[in-house]
Formats: C-alpha cells, structure tokens, sequence
C-alpha cells in the first residue's frame, strides 16, 4: 500500500505544501491554544484568521514559482 | 414594500436574466454548443475566473448568514469552518487541478467515470452529487426567500417561490456562460457589499473598531470560547468538510475546466479565496459588535441570518440598502446557479447523455438540462418552504456528504496507481450511507458525521483496493498523462 512504487510523485514545493496545509490546523487544535486569549477570544480562533491570508498567499507562491521552474525547463529544453 | 431596494433589485436580476437570453443565442448558434453551456468553452482567464470562484464559494450562508451565525455560534468554530474552504482551494489546486484540467472533462463524474471505468461509478456519482447539491441548494433557496420576503413585504414562502423561478429561468436558459458572466458581475457585487457594510460599521462605531470588537466579545463571553455554544469536534468536523470538499463538489470543481490552462486553474482558486478571506475576515471584526444594538427583542424574534441586513438597515438609507440586498442577493445568487447547473450536468450530462441515451445529440442534451434544471430546482424549492435553522449547517452537511462519497475515490484515483474500480465503488457507497445514517439516524453534534464517514470510506478504499486486481496499465498510464499534461 505504502510502496513507493505505487503513487505518481508530486513537486517538493507542492509537497510542503501540502504538509503545511494540514499540519497547521492539527497544531492549533490542540488544547495549547484553547485557553490562551487575544481580545477575549481563544488563540485557537486567531490561528485560523491568520490562515485566511497566509493559505493562498503560500499556494500563490508556491504554485508560481513552480510555473517558472517549468517555464525554465522548457526554455531550456529548445535551447539545446 | 421597500420601493427603492425593490427598483435596484428588479434591474439587477433583469439584468441577469436579459445576459442569459443573450448567452442561450449565442450557445444555440455555437457549433460547440455543449462545451459552451457546461465548460464556457474553457477559455476564462485568470481574473475572471478568479471573481467567479469567489463568487460561486460566498455565498448567502457566508455573506448574509455569517455575522448571526458568528453571534449565536460562536467563533472559533466558524473560524476554522470558514478557512476550510480558503485552504480547501489550495489543497484542490495542488491535488486534483492540474490532472482534472489536463483531462479535458466536462464534470467529475466523467472524469471519474474514465479513471475507474465502471458502469456503476458513471450511476453512483451524480446520484451523491445530486442528493448532496439538493440539499446544498435549500441554504441558498431559504436567503434567497428570506431576502425576497425582506424587500417585498410577502410571507417568506412567497419570496421564496418567486426568487426561486427567477434563479431557475436563468441557469436554464443560460448555461455555464451565463454563470460565469453573472457571477464575475455577483462577484464584484459582493466585493462592494463588503466594502459599503464595513465603512458603514467604522463610521457609526464611535470607536476604534478592535477596542469596540474587544468590548463585545468581553460582554459576551461566549463569543470568544471554544466550546460554549459548539463542542471542539464540531469545529473539527466543519474545518474536514470545508477542506475537502473543494476538490470534489462540482459546482466549485468546475471552475477546473473553465479555465483557459492549468496554471490558470491552480492560480485563480487561491486569488479568488484570498480576496474571500479579507472580506469575510474585515466584515466579521467591523460589524459582528454591532449584533446587541439590535436588542434583546429583534435577536430573538429574527432569524440570525436576517442579522446583518438589519445592521446595514441603521447605516444606510434606501438607494445603498438596494445596492447592500443586491449585494446579497448576488452572493445567493451566484452560488445557487452554479449548484443548479452542476445537479443539471450530473443529469443530463453524465446520467441522460452517457447512460440512458447515449446516441443524444446535442439539441436533445441541452433540452435534458433545462427540463432537469427545472425539475430540480422546483422540487427543492418544494422542500425548502419548510428550511432549516442554520443555513451554514445545512450546507456543511451537504458538502460532507459528498465529501465522505467522493473524497477517496477522487483524490487516490489521482495519486494512487493501485486505486480499483471495486475499491472505489465499496468506498464510495460506505462513505456517502454512513454518512446519511449518522446525520439522520443519531444525534451527533453538528457537522460531525463526516469525521466518522470519511476516514471509514478512506480506510475501505485503501483496504479494498489492495486486496483487489491492479487497475490496468492502460488506465495508469493516462493518468500519468494527466499528471504530466503530455498527452
């Protein structure tokens, strides 16, 4: 089941990513945040506002400097 | 009857309904008919498709019913019920976007369809779409009648009713064009609600808004604590469904195809999200202390979706109110015609074109999408007259649902070469009825189900596959080509 073998491979950018997009809400669901209070509202509230902007400002990133590395690759692909 | 907000909001939706007339001739004169009505010939560009992503995922549950849900709700679920959906477009534009565009589809069920080869899937699929996007579709219809109900003075059932045929007629006449044109104009709407809402908020504050927000949320304790109105797994159980569900749920997953390319696609999701979370992010600090100045007596004899319409109510008068329910009605708006079309693809697209008629043409195809965009549309209008509390539950639900079906089979198809057909059947069918057996059958805390559902209808996929005969090499293959985007 865990074989590399069977799974289609995935950009390391991407792959972090990933790891990023589900370990963060895991560390603020923990009970560390519940009873910690900025302006009266648990910390665990202000993880998930914080991640409003950082989720898609990451991907955008993330995905854009993707496109150029490709966008590279090909440039240099013709060039040889 | 409030005359001026009735004004704006006849031109508004004349408006809409004159561009579907528009974009029916166009897609009857069209050679590439279909491709135009369900993909908008899949050539949007980048800011469009960004505003329309908006604009399908804001909706009247996050727009009109997000500050009275807040309030009652409390925070910190909605908080991470919210940002589910922002990084639930970044996890579909790094899962399932580039592959699902490469394929060249016209829906899930078509792509799915291909993947696992399967008869039953190609039946399985849009039945779950279809249940899921009903019930989807009742939040919508209920703040449509609620909005309608407000600006005519009818009962709710009227206003129901009447908005109910307004969304119907246009979706059907119009197609996937019209939606797409109707919601870049929806989304710019949405886009002036907010701004005009919140600067009304900073000019009747009489305060600096963090220290008013402060003050609120320190006289109503419940606001800010975990667990108060909400245990910690409802939260946990809205964030699964929200941050799932945009990889598979069509009427969000077909801004895939829309897209001109595959960059275009993966980009326009995160742009149109990151616009979504400083609007929803803004309005909730500006205007959710404005809750309690609407008095003990409106509070418990409104419905708390209706909240910020009375809000906005104190700032404005008639002409930018009018501008504010157009707003609103733009987020309904947007999201209802989009899941209207996506129950009518799954129909007369995937369940009449590919399995009950497979010689249609394309007259006979488009003909099955506007009887079944009215069948549909009427029929949950029908159940909606009797709505539920909480819009944003309702729909969590909906989207768990599919979620919990489709979720496996989707993403492990994509990225796992040892994913089956009879993996993907068992998981999807565990996933989708445990899912309705725990939502109907047991009283769980809301939006729940899907933490039991999902991992099960995973775990069977994982577990049945691999006791099962490997997919052919033909079909590992073309996903390879998908992934490659070398075809």
């Amino acid at each position: 089941m865990l074989n590399k073998k069977n799974w289609f491979s995935m950009p390391k950018r991407e792959l972090f990513l990933l790891l990023f997009l589900i370990i963060y809400p895991i560390v603020f669901f923990l009970p560390w945040t519940y009873n910690i209070m900025i302006l009266n509202v648990t910390l665990l509230a202000w993880g998930a506002y914080a991640l409003y902007f950082l989720a898609p400002i990451v991907s955008i990133i993330v995905l854009s400097s993707e496109q150029r590395t490709i966008e590279t690759d090909k440039k240099t692909n013709v060039s040889i | 009857m409030k005359t001026t907000e009735f004004i704006i909001m006849i031109l508004y939706i004349g408006f809409c309904i004159f561009l579907a007339f528009y974009t029916q001739r166009k897609i009857s004169s069209s050679a590439s008919g279909t491709d135009e009505y369900y993909v908008a010939g899949r050539r949007i560009g980048l800011a469009v498709n960004s505003i329309a992503i908006l604009a399908a995922l804001g909706s009247g549950g996050s727009f009109m019913a997000g500050i009275g849900t807040n309030f009652k709700l409390g925070l910190p679920t909605l908080a991470w019920m919210t940002v589910a959906s922002i990084c639930g477009f970044a996890l579909a534009s790094i899962l399932v976007a580039k592959p699902l565009r490469n394929s060249g589809k016209y829906t899930v069920t078509e792509f799915l369809t291909e993947r696992y080869n399967s008869r039953f899937i190609q039946v399985m699929v849009p039945i779950i779409l279809i249940i899921g996007s009903g019930i989807y579709l009742m939040s919508q219809m209920k703040a449509g009648g609620l909005i309608a109900s407000y600006i005519t003075g009818l009962s709710y059932e009227w206003g129901l009713v009447i908005i109910a045929l307004v969304f119907i007629l246009y979706v059907s006449l119009g197609g996937m064009l019209a939606v797409t044109w109707t919601n870049v104009l929806q989304g710019a709407l949405m886009i002036l609600l907010i701004l005009l809402i919140v600067i009304g908020g900073l000019v009747n504050a009489g305060q600096g808004p963090i220290s008013f927000f402060a003050s609120t949320t320190k006289e109503y304790e419940h606001l800010g604590k975990l667990g108060v109105a909400l245990p910690l797994a409802a939260g946990i159980g809205a964030f699964v469904s929200w941050f799932t569900a945009p990889s598979v749920i069509p009427h969000l997953v077909m801004r895939v195809f829309t897209a001109k390319d595959v960059y275009s696609a993966r980009l326009s999701m995160n742009i149109g999200m990151l616009i979504y979370g400083t609007l929803m992010f803004t309005s909730l600090i500006v205007i959710l202390p404005f809750v309690p100045e609407l008095g003990a007596d409106t509070l418990k004899n409104t419905a708390s979706d209706m909240w910020l319409l009375l809000i906005a109510n104190k700032f404005f008068g008639p002409f930018i109110m009018g501008i504010i329910t157009a707003g609103i009605m733009a987020a309904v708006m947007s999201t209802t015609d989009a899941l209207l079309l996506a129950c009518s693809a799954s129909f007369a697209y995937d369940l009449y074109g590919k399995v009950i008629n497979t010689k249609a043409s394309q007259k006979q195809l488009l003909r099955a999408a506007t009887i079944s965009t009215w069948v549909i549309g009427i029929l949950v209008m029908l159940i909606t007259l009797k709505p539920h509390p909480f819009l944003i539950v309702l729909y969590t639900a909906a989207v768990g649902f599919m979620a919990s079906g489709l979720f496996p089979p989707m993403v492990l198809g994509i990225w796992w070469k040892r994913a089956n057909t009879i993996g993907a059947s068992v998981s999807m069918v565990v996933g989708s009825v445990l899912f309705m057996i725990l939502f109907l059958g047991f009283d769980m805390p809301y939006n729940t189900e899907i933490l039991i559902a999902l991992p099960v209808s995973m775990l069977t996929m994982l577990v049945v596959s691999s006791l099962t005969e490997k997919p052919s090499e033909e079909t590992i293959a073309k996903m390879e080509q998908y992934h490659t985007g070398i075809i």
